[in-house]
């Protein structure tokens, strides 16, 4: 039992091990799961402690301070109630062991004891005869005070029913009194073969028993101590008549024989005996004769485990004074009487039993008492739950390590994936806004036509007006040389449209620069001048000087500007005498507006809404895609694009950009 | 082709002006440039010339600059340069009387032969302007008499029945139709039919 309570301990303690390690691996998560298994762990610990000292207890066969409280109980009840009924002796029951039924002492061995018993004022003794079986079920329902019985029953009942034995019955015989007896083993003197016990291997033995007054059991568990088995290395012959035992022997039908101490040497001659050899030779002090085996000592009077030692006191004291005061009317008796004496050793006896050497080592492990078993199961069984839940344990916690390692690589790869979308967003911004920016070309392709023609025709005419003079002959030299200047600048004209152009239309990642918001303008009015004149349109600059730069893409904001303008010109198509104005301002220290507002219309409320909205247009031609990026556009600014309708006449489109510390270095960018 | 006779540029784009005026003036004629139609409309003074104008420009457009000179009797030849014209547009100017209509950039000889034209067709338009104009001063100087013997001659009637008709002598009728073939510089019936076709044309009323 210490055995298997230490293994228990030790397989927590390395539970909780686990757990601590699982703990350090999985952190939080892993505490609760921990704590609650804890619990777990904390219900077999203390379930297991008081079941340990109970089977100790009963181990150590020691009555317990738990039996000592109870005893108190008892005997405190048995007070009471003998000082409630002072006039009648309080009853107290004795077990003893008789294999015929009896119901009364009288002209039994056992009556001179139970008067002397009864001599006592205080108790009435009643003698109980039991066989062995109704013995045991008495002493299971703890019915009996005391009990009487023999060596070897006592044994078997000590150990379960937590007996104590007190003092030992005697026999008179021969003047001394003889409490014990044995087993002698004789071989023949000659037989040279036979000189120790274990020699008796593989041999056939005669058993003297007579009037079956030998123990077969402890006969078998004698035997098994010295390392012979019944029926298996060794053969025990029952010899039921005595004097034939000689003959058996001497004619080797049996090879030794076995009686009960004193029997042979009673029944034998001396010459005969002069023929027979002891085997195992050994001494008691009690014992008359020679014998073989250790001995059985006489009967014991036990007490129960719930009897004080009080009462035992007054019960032994009574019985041990017999001998004292009455041995002289032992004549008074019919038949011999027991008498009583200090206790003798039962140690070895119990040790044949309980402790049968070497041979049984691998039994001795074996539970012998059915508490014992259960105890075995029930810690087997807590021991397999623990590391069933162990095992679940661990493995939960694996399942939850790898669903946390899954979910961990899905939320980096889905990071992964958003930082990609992001980078795809504006990229697509970008590609949108160069398309926007395409689409707003092809609708101005007819003014940049113009635009361009414009240069291209003043070169053609300068050209020839030079080609006629010089061909004529009247060139004036000077005049010449000033015209193909003018003529310079014309073709640079042409190239500045086309690089524009060019930069306008040009693919690329935003790239942002410290700009003057004004500049922007201009070169956006300049850009729209054909259109703006084409369309009879008046556009007035309202540009407020020395505003801060902002950190802009410059093409991005010439694309929302010029995206406004246009606008705005369609917006004045059937308006007489259409204006514009474009005004920049310091809206507030952080941010700076600029407003493009037209004479028009003005814009309902219901389309008020919808302007910013993808594919919304209300033009025959277009694809609604320029304000909602000229909104994204500005949003990624920082700033804000909206529209409203003025107090009086049209609308008008105001953006905000924020201003930026200059940072030293970004200056030159432009 | 009088000498005095003025070629008006009116562009708005500084470089195609001068450029053009550069054209012109290498085939030795006056130039005289204009940014805006208001300020040609402005500055004239019945000079004889022809004008070459941009259809688009700020304020007042090619057309309408057009219909204006129109209004203020303004006869000059127009002939229109545009970057963008398209058919409708140069339908509607030639309708309403523009010289020619050229597109930019413009072959140099196109343009310098219809200013050539325009400046020919200006000073005939000229001549002819005097011619009528002296013609209506000669009927204006007929006394209502000499003016009804006249429109008889001009039907082909003899002097017995026109004095038939206007109730007076033959005499009578000699004398005014003798004043009126003088005032009206006739030597001949026939160049009095002429001349009386010639104010007919003109709308000058009899």
């Amino acid at each position: 039992m210490t055995v298997i309570l230490t293994r228990i301990r030790a397989l927590i303690s390395l539970s909780a091990l686990f757990c601590l390690k699982a703990v350090h691996r999985l952190k939080a998560p892993a505490l609760f799961i921990f704590i609650s298994l804890s619990a777990l762990f904390a219900l077999p610990l203390h379930a297991v402690p008081p079941v340990s000292e109970v089977s100790e207890v009963s181990e150590v066969s020691e009555v317990s301070e738990v039996s000592e409280v109870s005893i108190k109980e008892n005997t405190d009840s048995k007070a009471a109630f003998q000082q409630q009924t002072t006039s009648e002796k309080q009853n107290i029951t004795i077990g003893i062991l008789s294999q015929t039924s009896q119901d009364s002492i009288k002209n039994t061995p056992w009556q001179f004891t139970f008067d002397r018993l009864n001599s006592h004022p205080k108790y009435h003794f009643t003698p109980l005869f039991l066989n062995t079986e109704q013995l045991n079920n008495a002493l299971a329902d703890d019915e009996l005070d005391f009990v009487i019985c023999d060596a070897i029953d006592y044994v078997l009942l000590e150990n379960q029913y937590g007996l104590l034995h007190l003092i030992t019955r005697t026999e008179q015989y021969s003047g001394s009194f003889v409490t014990s007896e044995g087993l002698s083993i004789h071989t023949l003197n000659n037989n040279s073969n036979i000189t120790r016990l274990q020699d008796l291997k593989d041999k056939k033995i005669g058993v003297i028993d007579e009037n079956s007054s030998i123990s077969w059991l402890f006969l078998e568990k004698f035997l098994f101590k010295h390392g012979l088995i019944a029926k298996t290395n060794i053969t025990l012959e029952p010899i039921t008549d005595m004097s034939t035992s000689l003959t058996l022997l001497q004619s080797g039908a049996v090879d030794a024989i076995i009686s009960k101490s004193g029997l042979i040497a009673k029944h034998f001659t001396h010459e005969t005996m002069e023929e027979l050899r002891l085997i195992n030779p050994r001494r008691g002090w009690k014992a008359p004769f020679l014998h073989s085996s250790v001995l059985i000592p006489e009967w014991p009077l036990s007490k129960a485990w719930f009897i004080d030692n009080n009462l035992a006191r007054q019960v032994v004291t009574l019985l041990l004074n017999q001998h004292n005061n009455e041995s002289n009317d032992s004549s008074a008796y019919f038949s011999p009487q027991y008498y009583w004496d200090i206790a003798e050793n039962y140690t070895a006896l119990n040790e044949l039993f309980f402790f049968p050497g070497h041979l049984e080592q691998e039994n001795n492990d074996e539970p012998s008492s059915f508490s014992q078993k259960i105890q075995y199961w029930v810690s087997f069984i807590i021991i397999c739950f623990l590391v069933v839940i162990l095992i679940l344990y661990l493995r939960s916690s694996r399942d939850l390590n790898n669903k946390l390692t899954a979910s961990k690589e899905s939320l980096e790869q889905e990071i992964k994936e958003r930082q990609h979308a992001q980078e795809q967003a504006l990229t697509h911004q970008a590609e949108l806004a160069h398309v926007a920016r395409l689409s707003t070309m092809g609708e101005m392709a007819s003014g940049l036509a113009h635009e361009l023609n414009q240069p291209l025709s003043a070169i053609h005419t300068y050209v020839q007006g030079c080609i006629r003079r010089i061909t004529m002959g009247n060139a004036d030299l000077d005049a010449i040389v000033n015209a193909l200047q003018l003529t310079a600048q014309q073709a640079d004209r042409a190239g500045g449209i086309i690089r524009r152009l060019r930069s306008f239309v040009r693919k690329g990642e935003s790239h942002k620069t410290y700009s003057e918001i004004n500049q922007i303008v201009h070169e956006v009015t300049g850009f729209l001048d054909t259109q703006l004149k084409n369309k009879q349109v008046s556009l007035i600059l309202d540009l407020e000087e020395d505003l801060p730069p902002v950190l802009v893409d410059i093409i991005q904001i010439e694309q929302v500007l010029i995206n406004l303008l246009k606008n705005a010109i369609e917006a004045m198509s059937d308006v007489e005498k259409p204006a514009i104005i474009v005004s920049t301002r310091h809206a507030s220290h952080k941010v700076i507006e600029l407003c493009v507002i037209d004479s028009g219309h003005g814009i309902s409320e219901d389309k008020l809404k919808r302007i910013f909205n993808p594919f919304f247009t209300t033009k025959t031609s277009g694809m609604g895609m320029g304000l909602s990026i000229s909104s994204s556009i500005i949003e990624a600014h920082d700033g804000k694009l909206y529209a409203e309708n003025n107090t009086e006449q049209g609308a008008r489109f105001c953006l905000t950009l924020p201003i930026t510390e200059e940072q030293p270095g970004n200056t030159n960018n432009e | 082709m009088s000498n005095d006779a003025i070629v008006f540029i009116v562009d708005d784009d500084e470089a195609v002006r001068q450029s053009t005026a550069w054209l012109i003036e290498s085939i030795g004629l006056k130039v005289t440039t204009f940014t805006c139609a208001d300020e040609f409309l402005e500055n004239y003074n019945n000079e004889p010339g022809c004008i070459v104008m941009d259809v688009r420009m700020p304020g007042m457009s090619g057309l309408e600059a057009q219909e204006e000179m129109k209004n203020r009797g303004i006869s000059l030849p127009l002939i229109f340069i545009t970057g963008h014209g398209d058919v409708p547009m140069a339908v509607r100017a030639l309708k309403r009387g523009a010289f020619d209509f050229i597109e930019k950039p413009f072959n140099d000889q196109l343009l310098l032969d219809a200013v050539q034209r325009g400046l020919k067709n200006n000073s005939e338009a000229m001549e002819s302007l005097i011619e009528n104009e002296s013609i209506d001063k000669r009927i204006a100087s007929l006394t209502p008499r000499e003016h009804e013997v006249m429109m008889r001659v001009t039907e082909g009637k003899p002097n017995k029945v026109i004095a038939h008709e206007l109730n007076v002598s033959i005499k009578t009728v000699e004398v005014h139709r003798a004043r009126m073939m003088e005032k009206m510089e006739a030597s001949s019936v026939a160049q009095l039919v002429k001349t009386t076709i010639q104010a007919s044309k003109n709308n000058t009323t009899f």
